[in-house]
């Protein structure tokens, strides 16, 4: 370049010849072609142009042909732009301009480019300015890539600022908000967070994990994904804490070093779709409790079963606390409600409080379904009307949202009542009283079906009972027609067994058989339960005597016998009868016997004493040989008895003393 | 053939015991015992072995199996007679010939002769 200076055309150019030159320009011209710096000088009339190499590559092709030329000529296309500077400079002052952006045409087209540049005034001989000089460097490529970067960052805020899904940016180990999105705004209820911790901006989030997590990703620099998370946030100005669902990320913010600086939250509000999801599920599974009761309940003819399917289907298709099922039950003092089953309770919780009363609540209009439903019974004007009230037992069972609704029969007859509760109040909505009136309608039609199997059941275990009954009757007669048919025999066997004519045994045997008769006879009259000593004497003296029986007397006080006793005796007294009419008083004319008896107490046991004694009959002698009536008196009534039988052949009569115990009262 | 010497009867029916008694003594037993309450033939029992026994199967509401068991731990040989029509003995009684009432003497020595 020095070289390039030294020879320049002296005629082309106002400068004159190098060696000319004043002294100031020449020690100039000295400092900028040692110079890696790009300068150049403007001297003289014409404002010349020198500069050194550094220079001659912000001229472009200007070069070289600019060496030497007027400055106004070779920035032609700027001059405009310096004009006021190089006046500046000529007047004396020096000046400094960054990145003044110029349009050049240094290469054959317009040419944005910034420059940062100082023009200072350069002095001839005299002191006069007689140039200026400059240092300048192009920033062309600086400034560019500013703009690029900010153009980036403008574009990337943008883009996050409009982006569905929330972001914020928190740094420092106290997760101070620096930059948070619209949607994240939207999350937070519009709340000014810049510049503010997590911890003073969302104080909510306290024990609800979110610090602690913030904490951990930035100690670990690990980042947390979050799914279906719930936050309760304050999503309203002054407004509530509300329940919300969120998908997110952290992800740690690390500098060049890897170490974390800060963390950039990113996420989803996913609280409606949890809503919409919600529902859904709790359609299908009212859909699936419904069919499933309905099922149950078709095939259901068990009432207890009934009762228990529809409680529990209520409640869970209420989210009921307790359910319960009333049954209607009349007795003397009307119709009442009585517990029958009970789901989610403890029925002692009931107890307390009795059957409870038709009141208002419970029985509201029989004309409509019956229905009620009740946000908040203790404040319902329809309770209250009765103390104490169904259905809030105030201190075991509070109960505020109420849903009731009467079961009744095809023929309107209520049935009973069911009831659902909660502690909360407004838990019960107009969806559940359709499917309570639902429920109600199938279990109705289940309990009439239940009612009617029951009572056909009933019928039918009625019947079988009195088939069984006839069955053991017919067995019991058949019994006891063969026992009389083996004691017919025993009579047969005995009285024709024996010395007498024929004739005299015939005629024994048939006396006999009347009064087995007769005791029958008794017996058949008492149901065969029971009879009297007096009667049974009574009968078999009038079966055996006729005519004479009224020459027997017979007193004492009542004795109950049992059936096979009771023929014991009547045959023993028949025999006394019969040998008495033979051979005894009551073979003639004026004889007579007296049968008294008496009970006495011993040790706690009643004694029956008898005696039977004959008077005003022929001289009696005791018969050479025994036969079937000493036999029947002494021995079966003995046995019979349990006790001791003497029959004594006195000559002033047969006298006949039986002392048994009587049997204890059952 | 059974040993003809005593034998017992247990039957709550007087007139039917004595029947049956004078049966057995036609029939050769000697002597014959006659009880009408079970009672009445546990005291028998321990006063006596009998050669052989006819039970009537109800006694005033009871059963006499116990009897019967006595009976068979004594091994002595017993028949079973009864006012019900088949009557279901329990299972180790199930073999003893039952008699159905009314019986006569001819079908009282056929049962005891199946001892034999």
């Amino acid at each position: 370049m020095a070289q390039m200076m030294r020879e320049l055309d002296q005629s082309s150019t106002a400068l004159g010849s190098p060696v000319k030159w004043a002294a100031s320009l020449q020690s100039v011209v000295s400092l900028m072609v040692n110079s890696r710096f790009p300068m150049f000088v403007a001297w003289g009339e014409e404002l010349s142009l020198l500069y050194n190499d550094a220079y001659a590559a912000i001229l472009g092709e200007k070069h070289p042909r600019a060496l030497g030329r007027p400055f106004e000529e070779v920035w032609n296309e700027i001059w405009d732009d310096l004009t006021p500077l190089v006046e500046s400079a000529l007047q004396g002052r020096a000046s400094w301009l960054e990145d003044l952006p110029l349009t050049m045409n240094r290469h054959g087209y317009d040419e944005a480019t910034w420059f940062t540049f100082s023009y200072s005034p350069v002095r001839g001989e005299s002191g006069e300015i007689c140039g200026l000089f400059c240092a300048c460097t192009e920033t062309t490529e600086k400034v560019l890539a500013i703009r690029s970067i900010k153009a980036e960052r403008a574009r990337l805020e943008n883009l996050f600022e409009q982006a569905p899904g929330f972001m914020a940016m928190l740094s420092e180990p106290e997760h101070t908000f620096e930059f948070v999105n619209k949607a994240y705004q939207r999350l937070i209820g519009d709340r000014p967070v810049i510049g503010l911790t997590i911890r003073e901006a969302l104080p909510e989030l306290v024990d609800q994990g979110f610090y602690e997590l913030l904490d951990t990703v930035y100690q670990s620099g690990q980042p947390y994904i979050g799914r279906q998370q719930p936050v309760r946030l304050q999503r309203t100005t002054d407004g509530p804490i509300e329940q919300a669902y969120v998908d997110f990320i952290y992800q740690p913010v690390k500098d060049a070093d890897g170490k974390v600086t800060g963390i950039f939250a990113e996420g989803y509000d996913v609280t409606e779709q949890r809503t919409v999801e919600a529902r859904l599920e709790s359609h299908a599974r009212t859909l699936a409790i419904l069919n499933r009761t309905g099922t149950e309940l078709s095939s259901e003819l068990d009432l207890d079963k009934v009762v228990r399917h529809v409680t529990d289907a209520g409640v869970a298709l209420t989210g009921a606390q307790v359910g319960a099922f009333f049954y209607n039950t009349k007795d003397a003092e009307g119709e009442k409600l009585t517990l029958y089953h009970l789901s989610g309770a403890e029925r002692s919780q009931f107890d307390k409080f009795g059957p409870p009363r038709e009141t208002d609540v419970f029985n509201p209009d029989a004309e409509s379904s019956g229905l009620v439903r009740s946000a908040d019974i203790t404040s319902d004007p329809r309770y209250g009307n009765t103390d104490p009230p169904f259905g809030i037992p105030e201190h075991d069972l509070p109960v505020r949202s109420y849903l009731s609704v009467p079961v009744k029969s095809r023929s309107g007859e209520v049935i009973g009542e069911l009831f659902f509760g909660h502690e909360e109040p407004a838990m019960f909505s107009e969806a559940h009283e359709e499917l309570i009136l639902g429920i109600a309608s199938q279990a109705a039609s289940a309990f009439d079906n239940a009612q009617l199997y029951r009572e056909a059941e009933m019928e039918i275990a009625q019947r079988k009972k009195f088939e069984a009954r006839q069955v053991l009757l017919i067995n019991e007669l058949n019994h006891r027609v063969k026992n009389t048919l083996a004691i017919v025999q025993g009579l047969a066997q005995q009285s024709f067994k024996t010395d007498l004519p024929t004739e005299d045994a015939k005629a024994s045997f048939g006396a006999r058989l009347n009064a087995l008769a007769a005791a029958h006879s008794l017996l058949t009259r008492q149901n065969w339960e029971a009879a009297l000593l007096s009667e049974t004497i009574h009968d078999a003296v009038t079966a055996a005597a006729g005519e004479t029986a009224s020459r027997i007397v017979a007193e004492g006080p009542d004795v109950v016998l049992p059936p096979q006793t009771a023929v014991t005796w009547a045959m023993a007294i028949h025999e006394l009868c019969t040998n008495a009419i033979k051979y005894g008083a009551l073979s003639n004319e004026s004889g007579t016997v007296t049968v008294r008896w008496s009970i006495a107490e011993t040790k706690g046991r009643s004694h029956l004493h008898l005696e039977w004694t004959e008077a005003g009959g022929p001289a009696v002698t005791a018969p050479p040989k025994r036969g079937f009536g000493s036999r029947m008196i002494e021995r079966a009534l003995a046995s019979e008895l349990q006790g001791d039988v003497t029959l004594n052949y006195e000559p002033s009569g047969v006298r006949c003393v039986i002392d048994a115990p009587l049997p204890q009262p059952k | 053939m059974i040993e003809r010497t005593s034998a017992l009867v247990l039957e709550d029916e007087p007139i039917v015991a004595f029947a049956v008694e004078d049966m057995l003594i036609d029939l050769g037993f000697d002597p014959v015992h006659v009880a009408t309450t079970l009672d009445e033939a546990y005291r028998c029992l321990e006063k006596f072995t009998p050669g052989a026994a006819v039970l009537d199967v109800n006694i005033r509401g009871d059963r006499s199996y116990g009897v019967a068991e006595a009976l068979v731990s004594r091994g002595v040989p017993f028949v079973f007679a009864t006012g019900y029509g088949e009557a279901e003995h329990p299972e180790a009684f199930r073999g003893v010939s039952t008699l159905t009432k009314p019986y006569d003497q001819a079908q009282l020595n056929a049962a005891l002769e199946a001892f034999l």
